[in-house]
């Protein structure tokens, strides 16, 4: 076998094998005997043709085919030995220059590789932002709000208050007076802003709610005004426009005071005190986590604008469809398919998959290509604890959210486990991606955040309502599963297996629509 | 009026059993018409194929009859044939049943 490769620019090789007629005849024999079995030749039973007789009776053309799809086989993997190549996927055979002896083309996409620069150089201060009180009493405010009541104002219509009304909208120059009438007799409900809050996409004008104030319930309001040429509502573009608004009722909100009602409401808190600490604690946790996730994808980004990486287009192919797919799944989850999607927002396909699968899926590999670097580079390791603290964590968030039975059921048991394990190995990979990143970004910040993991167990379980003693069975349970067969997985882990690691929901990167305007 | 060579030789027969013959023991196998002897089989053979032959073996097959299987009525389906074993001198060989080799 003599075999010579060139390397192409997207990161394959070319290899030309050159076989001798003999081994190549010898495949064309077992072919033969091969489809001899499946073909009955009259005077021979099934396999017991000889060659010749097999040749002639079913064409060269078809054992000559069967040969080259049994040596390839065969011969494939001596030819990525011999050449020493490390293949992202499956190799193409490109061209076949002669048949007597066989000469086969190769086109090999490579195992990406990631060779990352200013690695020692790396440094971006590790700051997350505070909770101040001033959050709190916003938070606060926030579910006072979602828990007011709305009363009716006997007054004027002032700031803050919500306005019910009817509008009947009259062109004033009608073209066609039969038409004159665009709205008629719409029920409307609005929000009185104060000037700041005002916004530019008010309908049907900025200023329009705020022509309000003043009004009672049970008035009849007249608003004149002229809309110019470029108005986005297409009806109302370039017309002087009559309002006539009625209001049925004015209403303001009235929050409910922070007394023991709402404290029990808010969850059992026995003191405002308390229920401050947890908001507090809560608001601490999304924002740190936020925090994170900002901090190491810079992080990230900034080794792999310095980074050089090589992968083929297969690499970036594969991707494209996993994001696509995964768009669509998570469309499935709202209900949604991906063509009504696209039909909302108003894109062709193509033009979808061009600008915002490709880059996404882009992004994802390269960071993937990144953390598989980091991960080879500081020969970062898996520990069995670190398998269970994610494990434990899975489950939990399961737990609570009430999906581990039904996932469970869904998926039976075995594939359960072993999705669970799959998705804890790529946490488990991350966050020590993460601690090495962090430890070399900003070293100054790690001093006492390394809690060992049983600590972390213990305290999130001790939150949970659930029965713990049960969830507690079932973590050990999967955690005596899980971790023995884990042991060796980490090295047969492809890099797109990680991608999912970067970015557990591709769809978070897609402007997200809602059921309303869907109906629309 | 003399019968041609071709006449003579209908067709090799060619399955597993003649394939062994005509590998293991240089004998080749024809149907022949139905009135030749021998002697006519092995000069055609020698003439049409430029060989030397040391035997010549002849076998009637019969016709094979089946019964329909609806009317039980005996129907002959097939109908016999003569069959000539032609022995070549060691290391003579019939071309014809090339693709058999």
């Amino acid at each position: 076998m003599k075999t010579t490769k060139t390397f192409t620019d997207d990161h394959q090789v070319r290899v030309t094998a050159e076989f001798d007629q003999e081994t190549f005849d010898g495949f064309k024999r077992k072919a033969a005997r091969k489809i001899a079995q499946k073909t009955r030749i009259p005077g021979f039973r099934p396999g017991k043709a000889p060659y010749n007789m097999i040749l002639s009776h079913i064409g060269e053309g078809a054992v000559f085919e069967e040969a080259i799809d049994l040596m390839l086989d065969e011969i494939y993997p001596k030819v990525l030995e011999q050449e020493d190549i490390q293949p992202y996927g499956p190799g193409n055979l490109e061209n076949i220059p002669s048949q007597e002896p066989p000469v086969f083309e190769f086109l090999i996409p490579l195992a990406p590789e990631t060779e990352l620069k200013e690695l020692e150089t790396l440094k971006l201060p590790y700051a997350p932002v505070s909770v101040t009180e001033a959050d709190v009493d916003a938070f606060i405010k926030e579910l006072q709000r979602d828990a007011a009541d709305l009363v009716p104002v006997e007054g004027p219509a002032e700031e803050g208050h919500i306005v019910y009304m009817t509008v009947t909208a009259t062109d004033v120059n009608p073209a066609d007076a039969e038409n004159a009438i665009l709205i008629d007799d719409a029920p409307k409900q609005v929000q009185i802003p104060t000037e700041d809050e005002e916004e530019e996409t008010e309908w049907p004008f900025k200023g329009f709610s705020r022509d309000l104030i003043g009004a009672r319930a049970e008035d009849d309001i007249e608003i004149t005004y002229e809309f110019p040429e470029n108005e986005t509502l297409g009806d109302f573009s370039g017309k002087t426009i009559r309002f006539l608004v009625y209001l049925q009722s004015v209403k303001t909100l009235e929050l409910p005071p922070l007394d023991e009602n709402f404290l029990e409401k808010m969850g059992n808190f026995s003191s405002v005190e308390e229920l401050r600490k947890d908001i507090r604690e809560n608001l601490e946790t999304e924002r740190m986590e936020t925090y994170d996730t900002k901090y190491y994808l810079e992080l990230v980004d900034t080794l792999r604008k310095s980074a050089i990486m090589k992968y083929p287009p297969q690499l970036l192919e594969d991707e494209e469809h996993e994001v696509l797919h995964r768009i669509e799944h998570d469309l499935e989850h709202r209900g949604i398919n991906l063509d009504v999607y696209l039909k909302v927002r108003k894109i062709e396909k193509e033009q979808f998959i061009e600008e915002e699968v490709k880059p996404t899926a882009k992004d994802r590999i390269e960071r993937s290509l990144v953390m598989d670097a980091i991960m080879k580079h500081f020969d970062l390791q898996i520990t069995e604890n670190d398998m269970k603290s994610e494990i434990i964590k899975l489950v939990t968030s399961l737990f609570t959210s009430g999906e581990y039975d039904q996932l469970e059921k869904d998926m039976g048991k075995r594939r359960f486990s072993e999705a669970i394990s799959a998705q804890a190995n790529l946490n488990a990979t991350e966050t020590s991606v993460r601690r090495q990143l962090r430890l070399m970004a900003s070293p100054e910040s790690i001093v006492n955040e390394d809690v060992p993991d049983e600590v972390a167990i213990d305290a999130e379980s001790d939150d949970l309502e659930a029965d713990v003693d049960l969830l507690m069975d079932k973590i050990e349970a999967l955690v005596e599963e899980e971790t023995l067969p884990l042991a060796g997985t980490e090295e047969n882990e492809t890099p797109a297996a990680n991608t999912a690691a970067m970015e557990g929901d591709v769809s978070e990167s897609f402007p997200i629509i809602d059921q309303k305007e869907i109906e629309e | 009026m003399s019968i041609s060579v071709f006449d003579i030789l209908r067709r090799p027969v060619v399955t597993e059993k003649s394939n062994y013959l005509a590998s293991k023991l240089g004998q080749y196998v024809f149907e022949v018409r139905s009135e030749v002897t021998r002697e006519q089989v092995k000069t055609a053979v020698e003439t049409a194929f430029d060989v030397d032959v040391v035997r010549v073996n002849i076998i009637n097959m019969p016709a094979k009859a089946h019964r329909n299987s609806r009317t039980r009525r005996l129907v002959v389906r097939n109908s016999g044939y003569k069959k000539a074993i032609v022995t070549l001198k060691p290391g003579d060989s019939i071309p014809v049943f090339e693709g058999v080799e």
